[in-house]
């Protein structure tokens, strides 16, 4: 695959050829497969592969970047690129691509997601799994998914690096009743830690206690967020660490370094890790990832950075480059001490909230 | 609108809704109802499952809105953002007439689920690209409009709440409770526009809503906006607006 490589440097030479003061290239050969179905039922087994490449380019301090899929047409896409950048205007904020060469961590990626074999074996164990645990015949939906991708980046600034990134993951929903409905979710980095059943018995268990749903009154309740609710909102607040986010103003974490933004036992970080199904050994520069914890404690520590918004806030990059802008990779809360047994039964009046659903903000 | 607006007294008022609102509301509780793959199940699980399905309350022809209630999704207005003449399977567009005077007048439907309920396709399935799955799509959803100006809208309500524009909205996956807040908003009394309202916030369902309106104006407006839908996201270009329309006694707060 190393050809892929060469392509990959092809293009950033062409690119500075033409005049581009930084260029950073970075193509990905995904390999992707979807299972859906529905009504207990499989509908339809999606296969599509291909190469991606994502280019940014800089020309005195000006800042444009595009897509290529399977090397199309590359003269003219640059070209065109260049002819773009001449007549943007100068990015005061652009800091430059990060420079130098880095050492990676080995890729953890499963070759066995490659080509999964009988993806429909899985599905049927989770809707399996979902009628067992709740006990009667239930109306299942939901999408597998495997991705298997090979990364290779270039900078003209110096880093150059390879990755493998595989995942699977399965989500299904279970109806016990027409108003009624649980879910579960699975997901790992690799085959060996994926549990399709443990999804289904989610699923399940919430379809049963959803069963005939009662209207509930406004009011003041205590409220427990299942992990499938909490991770959506984890996702928001993630996206609002975003040091690109904070100076556009698209963040709750605004001048608040320093400052409490939640409660003492409230810590998260972000954390590219071998396991999570958003592993990566470095972001969109080159730069190796790393462990960011951004609250610790209650407190907001730091915001998620790439070069140049690392550089406006005096700092250190993060390792959390994206094409454009700085993002979370794989956002996690720290666990408390608590069972959730416990928790339960700390609640006199209130709700458990399993899901959610167009949470949006209202400013 | 957010330092000099009123809080509205929350009651039971008429509302009129500009061509933003009216748009919002045509294509989520009338435009992704009626898409027959969701109305299938095919995307029970993250789309839910609709207030519209075989045997239930609500099927073709039962009534969900006024009379003066005709949503139609039409591919074929030319120059438009949803604009095209064969879907992706090679069907011919045409306008789709989803609610017709007030009643459910027909789904949309790809060649798969229109099979499924034993009709043809109506020429609604599109996908973003060669290698994604063509399914049930929208393209210009809006409320036909009717004959009367903004003004003569407006002058008829007595007490009420003109909602140009909207902030934040919401719809359960039924595609039946849902909420609107107005960001651009104004009181209406006696015929004529008053003071600015911060956020008006009307929660309604699908039937309440369209069974509430009695005016639909002559003058639509729209805008490109960007539907999404599937997994992989598949973002399509549609219409989005309409006309004004009045809503006589729903509750606002």
């Amino acid at each position: 695959m190393s050809e892929v490589l060469n392509r990959t440097e092809e293009i950033v030479k062409k690119a500075k050829s033409l005049g581009a003061d930084e260029v950073v290239a970075k193509t990905t050969f995904g390999r992707y497969r979807q299972t859906r179905f529905s009504n207990n039922q499989i509908d339809i087994t999606v296969v599509w592969n291909d190469y991606l490449t994502d280019i940014a380019l800089a020309w005195k301090k000006r800042v444009v970047a595009t897509q290529i899929r399977n090397f199309q047409n590359i003269d003219e896409r640059l070209k065109q690129l260049f002819e773009l950048a001449k007549v943007s205007k100068e990015n005061p904020m652009f800091g430059g691509f990060a420079k130098g060469k880095f050492k990676y961590a080995a890729s953890s990626a499963d070759k066995k997601l490659e080509n999964l074999e009988n993806p429909a074996g899985y599905v049927f164990e989770a809707i399996q799994a979902t009628e067992k645990e709740a006990g009667q015949v239930v109306n299942s939906g939901g999408i597998l998914f495997t991705k298997f991708e090979d990364v290779y980046l270039v900078s003209s600034d110096g880093p150059v690096g390879t990755d493998s990134r595989s995942a699977i993951e399965l989500s299904i929903r279970a109806f016990s009743q027409r108003e009624a409905s649980g879910h579960g979710v699975e997901c790992s980095s690799t085959l060996k830690g994926f549990d399709a059943a443990r999804a289904g018995l989610k699923a399940g268990e919430i379809a049963r206690l959803a069963r005939n749903p009662k209207l509930g009154g406004e009011g003041v309740y205590d409220v427990i967020l299942d992990p499938l609710f909490c991770g959506s909102m984890l996702g928001m607040w993630a996206s609002m660490v975003s040091a690109f986010n904070v100076m556009v103003q698209l963040s709750i974490f605004v001048n608040k370094l320093g400052q409490k933004v939640a409660s003492e036992v409230v810590s998260m970080k972000d954390k590219p890790a071998s396991y999570s199904v958003a592993n990566r050994v470095f972001d969109d520069e080159g730069v190796p990832t790393r462990e960011n914890v951004f609250i610790d404690h209650g407190v907001l520590k730091t915001y998620l950075h790439n070069t140049s918004t690392a550089k406006i806030f005096k700092t250190e990059t993060t390792g959390n480059a994206g094409l454009v802008a700085p993002n979370a990779w794989n956002v996690e809360m720290s666990p408390g001490d608590m069972s959730k047994d416990e928790l339960f039964s700390e609640v006199k009046r209130g709700i458990y909230l399993t899901n959610t659903w167009y949470t949006r903000f209202q400013n | 609108m957010i330092t000099k607006g009123k809080a509205v007294k929350p009651g039971t008022m008429d509302l009129v809704c500009g061509p933003e609102v009216t748009g919002i509301a045509a294509h989520e509780s009338c435009g992704h109802p009626m898409e027959a793959d969701r109305i299938l199940g095919r995307e029970m699980s993250q789309a839910g499952r609709f207030f519209i399905y075989e045997g239930g309350p609500f099927w073709i022809g039962t009534r969900i809105g006024s009379n003066v209630v005709t949503i139609v999704d039409d591919p074929t207005i030319e120059h438009s953002y949803g604009y095209y003449e064969y879907d992706d399977e090679g069907i011919k567009a045409r306008r789709r007439y989803l609610y017709k005077n007030g009643l459910i007048n027909e789904f949309l439907h790809n060649r798969e689920s229109a099979a499924k309920l034993s009709t043809r396709s109506n020429a609604a399935s599109r996908s973003v690209n060669y290698d994604r799955e063509a399914i049930v799509r929208m393209a210009n959803t809006f409320v036909l409009p009717g004959d009367m100006t903004e003004e003569e809208i407006i002058e008829d309500v007595n007490y009420g709440v003109f909602m140009k524009s909207f902030t934040e909205w919401n719809i359960d996956d039924k595609r039946f409770n849902q909420r609107y807040v107005g960001r651009e908003a104004y009181v209406i009394e006696a015929g004529k526009l008053k003071h600015p309202v911060a956020r008006p916030i009307i929660e309604t369902t699908t039937e309440k809503f369209w069974k509430a309106v009695d005016a639909v104006s002559k003058k639509v407006e729209f805008d490109a906006a960007t539907c999404g839908k599937g997994d992989p996201a598949q973002g399509i270009p549609v219409y989005t607006g309409g006309p004004c329309i009045r809503l006589r006694g729903v509750h606002v707060k």
